[in-house]
């Protein structure tokens, strides 16, 4: 009982909106959520990020109260929220399809959470205008759902998720059924009114680039665990495993054998330099590196470490992405700015391409 | 290739194609005739002045529509038959509403025995039930009593609201009680203020269906109610010993009262909920 | 009890607290059907066996009078199912086609004597087919017969009569799937140069089975166990078992013969309505 006790007494420092402690789940045979450790701290947007079946819708359910976890603890504010019913835990939520009420007005939607807290009709009506406003929907009070489009239905379950000043709010990939500029607009607004109104928010995704975008951290889930938790740009270029290397963004991976004297030995037999945390000599490795990190060489000089033909080219508008192929097979992704037509690049030209030794990341093979 | 060569197969098609829908729309006719025949029928019958079954009849007249109001074993008949269709709506939607929520929400061992015993008084004949509770009820001395005749129709009438009920609160958008709860709202306040609302038109559904289904009901009442009888069957009764038409201006009644019901469910029911 | 000990608890509760509700939600219905359903049931079949012993059982099943009236009911059944599946087929997908304005027109009319009293409507079948009814009156009167047609008190009466009351059990559950069926499908066959005979019973028809089976089941079931229409316009020449049966309660007085009949006309119910499941189980392998 004592470890739980201490964990509570450091779960209540004032910073930590949220805390997840040892959470686990389980459904008859598949484990949903593994001994889940999480702090939320107060006014950070936090996104859990992961494919379908990593757990992260799991988790949000847990948090907000829809599922009860078979062990561990929900901490919101310091309070031991577990058994808690959602209902009373303070906690705003978005949910994927908006959930909004068909047969209430916006007004009507928004002032609901307020009725359940039997405000008075006076105060209710300000305060729905007001957050009316704060979405940009002034005057679409008396409208009905069906009515709106996707983007506006979004604000009104926005609007109604935050009205009564929750603790949390818990958004369940609320952008998905937007077409891609709205979803882009979108992701900025509610940045923008997270970070106005110091929202403490927990995010759940799969799409790793509005992690990115809209994160203070990023808590990448695989299988029920976490498998890192840290900032987009530590999670980007030093991501901790083959997993988060290979979900987030793309990159490349090459397999590496550690030789001595602080080098490795790529596949295609040329030794690059490990910068720090060097591991024993033949261990298997991993390499990351991004593909905008790669940079064209001289032909033939020392630097190169490889040299092959374009096989495959991608053009991306401000970008364009080469697959080089050398003749041992050995593949390689680069991404580059465009810059104009008579400098890209042609099928079956010959390039060499070279990278800094502090632009590439060590992760584990297994 | 020879454009001919395609076109004359297609024409014919498309002739064969028009034959076909002509004749689809014929036969739809004189079966929509079939269907309406003996409601239409009983019409002229109603308003004939004559005493017995004759088409056409030979003059008109309202005095079988008289017959039946200042007949006071009709009008009681049909009282009888109103209080037991209510008490029957009553005490079946109640059961039924809560069983559907129980079959469609619910997670327990059972659950899919309960649910074929639910839906069981739709598979046994009614004759085979009534001679059951026949039995029951005789032994206690209850026949006659309008209770036990609710009591047979709800059994009956229970199958049907759980299934319209089931169906609708299947199609139901959970995450709106999801999102309810999470805004402040009890389990409870969540269904009366959410749930409810948007399944009200079947809810009105199953309790027209529940209703008719007592008020047209013979067999049970047949059975159960001794001398007081329904209006079924008091008109089971007319119909056999041939008496005079005032059955058939029970019978037009009848169907005017189910039209203005149907009219009367169908406004409410397209009201509550605006259609997406 | 220690902190963890509760917390498993109050984790337990609120984990189940729903699934509990959900089983007390069900308790009245359950409790009411099997008072009232369940327990007449058990008690009609304790009385068939009358004194413990199957003479009733004997009698319903080996003495020809009613072996026939058995085997009657089932083959009236059988005429009514396959006459409501041939009639009624096409207009399910009349309605299933139709634009908006006639479909619902259409249901007017499948709705309107659908929801009307039986009694009424045998009724007006009694108006229409009878000795003096509408349809004798006028062939009479056109001089087209000489005497008048025997449509009632036989067994075309009755079929008419139960075909009238039983064609919406048979056009609601095919337009229910004709009605989801996807259309692409029969421009696809066609063209991929299938004929519209073809397209008709290779790709439409088949996908039509579930209602089909569903239609001919609610049907057959409920014709075997037909009282009110075979009663009036069978004029008691024509018997089938549940007139039998009311016959020998109220006429005869025979309780116990008469369970042993309701549980002969149960038993071959559930038997085909089991066997009926089976076939719309075995065929439809693609669901």
């Amino acid at each position: 009982m004592g470890a739980l006790a201490t964990a509570k007494v450091m779960k209540s420092l004032p910073e930590i909106a949220l805390s997840v402690v040892s959470a686990s789940r389980r459904y008859g045979s598949v484990i949903a959520l593994d001994g889940i450790d999480l702090d939320v701290r107060k006014g950070e947007m936090l996104t859990l990020l992961g494919p379908s079946g990593s757990g992260k819708t799991t988790l949000l359910k847990v948090i907000a109260g829809f599922e009860v976890p078979d062990e561990g603890e929900i901490l919101i504010d310091t309070k031991n929220v577990t058994l808690t019913p959602p209902s009373k835990r303070e906690i705003g939520m978005v949910f994927q399809n908006y959930a909004l009420f068909p047969h209430l007005t916006v007004s009507q939607n928004v002032a609901f959470p307020l009725q359940m807290r039997k405000i008075s009709k006076f105060d209710i009506a300000a305060r729905v205008s007001q957050i009316l406003s704060m979405v940009d929907l002034a005057g679409y009070g008396e409208r009905l759902p069906r009515q709106l489009s996707g983007g506006q239905q979004q604000r009104v379950a926005l609007a109604r998720a935050i009205v009564f000043g929750p603790n949390l709010l818990l958004l369940d990939e609320p952008f998905g059924a937007l077409d891609r500029k709205l979803r882009e607009q979108m992701q900025l607004e509610v940045r923008r009114l997270q970070q106005k109104l110091g929202l403490t928010a927990v995010f759940v995704t799969h799409d790793q680039e509005e992690a990115l975008i809209l994160s203070d951290r990023i808590a990448v889930m695989d299988a029920g665990k976490i498998s890192q938790l840290d900032t987009p740009q530590a999670i980007y270029h030093r991501p901790a495993n083959r997993f988060v290397a290979d979900f987030i963004g793309e990159s490349n991976l090459f397999r590496a054998t550690v030789i001595a004297g602080g080098y490795a030995e790529l596949e295609n037999g040329i030794n690059v330099k490990l910068s720090s945390e060097i591991p024993s000599t033949g261990t298997v490795i991993g390499l990351v590196i991004r593909p905008e990190r790669l940079r064209q060489a001289e032909q033939g000089s020392i630097e190169s470490k490889i040299n092959g033909l374009i096989t495959e080219i991608v053009f991306l508008g401000e970008t364009i992405k080469y697959r080089i192929r050398d003749e041992l097979g050995f593949e390689v992704l680069v991404r580059w700015p465009f810059l104009s037509n008579e400098k890209t690049l042609q099928l079956g030209e010959q390039v060499s391409i070279s990278w800094n030794h502090e632009d590439m990341h060590l992760v584990k093979w297994l | 290739m020879d454009i001919t060569a395609t076109t004359v197969p297609r024409v014919r098609r498309i002739h064969r194609g028009l034959f076909l829908r002509n004749l689809l729309y014929v036969w739809c006719a004189v079966v929509f005739l079939f269907l309406m025949a003996p409601l239409i029928v009983v019409f002229p019958i109603s308003l004939s002045s004559s005493e017995y079954l004759q088409f056409p009849p030979p003059g008109w007249s309202l005095r079988w529509f008289e017959a039946y109001i200042t007949d006071s074993t009709w009008i009681d008949a049909t009282w009888r038959s109103i209080k037991i269709g209510i008490w029957t709506t009553l005490l079946s939607m109640f059961m039924g509403t809560a069983l559907s929520f129980s079959q469609v929400r619910g997670r327990y061992k059972g659950k899919s025995i309960i649910n074929q015993i639910s839906l069981l008084p739709l598979v046994v004949p009614m004759i085979v039930y009534s001679i059951s509770v026949y039995g029951l009820f005789g032994y206690f001395k209850l026949i006659g009593m309008w209770q036990v005749i609710v009591l047979g129709h709800t059994v009956h009438a229970i199958p049907f609201v759980v299934i319209i009920v089931s169906a609708a609160l299947r199609t139901f958008d959970i995450t709106q009680e999801q999102a309810a709860m999470s805004l402040g709202a009890s389990r409870a306040t969540a269904l009366w203020q959410i749930t409810l609302p948007q399944i009200r038109p079947s809810l009105v559904s199953a309790a027209f269906l529940a209703f008719i289904s007592s008020f047209d009901e013979l067999v049970v009442a047949m059975f159960l109610g001794g001398s007081n009888m329904t209006l079924p069957k008091k008109m089971f009764d007319n119909i056999v010993n041939e008496i005079d038409p005032t059955i058939a201006a029970v019978s037009v009644i009848q169907i005017l009262l189910v039209s203005l019901i149907l009219i009367i469910v169908s406004k409410l029911g397209a009201g509550a909920t605006p259609s997406q | 009890m220690t902190e963890i000990d509760k917390i498993k608890l109050g984790s337990w509760w609120r984990r189940n607290r729903d699934n509990a509700t959900s089983m007390f939600a069900a308790t009245p219905a359950m409790l009411f059907l099997s008072l009232l359903y369940l327990l007449p049931m058990v008690l009609l079949l304790s009385q068939s066996f009358e004194g413990s012993s199957l003479q009733h059982y004997r009698k319903a099943l080996t003495d020809g009078l009613y072996v026939q009236v058995l085997l009657d009911t089932l083959m009236i059944a059988a005429y009514v199912c396959i006459a409501c599946f041939v009639i009624g087929y096409p207009v399910a997908y009349f309605l299933s086609i139709a634009p908006g304005v006639w479909s619902t027109i259409g249901m007017i009319f499948v709705l309107l004597p659908f929801w009307t009293s039986i009694l009424v409507r045998t009724y007006g079948w009694m108006v229409i087919l009878g000795r003096n009814g509408i349809i004798n009156r006028t062939l009479l009167h056109t001089g087209i017969i000489d005497t008048p047609l025997a449509l009632m008190n036989n067994i075309t009466g009755v079929v008419i009569g139960m075909v009238h009351v039983l064609l919406p059990y048979m056009i609601f559950p095919l337009y229910a799937v004709m009605r989801r069926m996807d259309k692409g499908l029969a421009m696809a066959a066609e063209g991929l140069g299938a004929s519209g005979w073809q397209v008709f019973t290779k790709i439409y028809f088949p996908l039509t089975l579930p209602g089909v089976l569903a239609g001919v089941t609610l049907v057959y079931v409920l014709a075997i166990g037909f009282f009110i229409t075979p009663a009036l316009l069978g004029g008691g020449k024509v018997p089938m078992i549940a007139v039998l049966i009311e016959q020998q309660v109220h006429t005869f007085l025979n309780w116990g013969f008469a369970s042993a009949l309701s549980l002969v006309l149960l038993t071959a119910t559930l038997a085909v309505y089991a066997v009926l499941r089976r076939v719309l189980r075995g065929n439809m392998q693609w669901t």
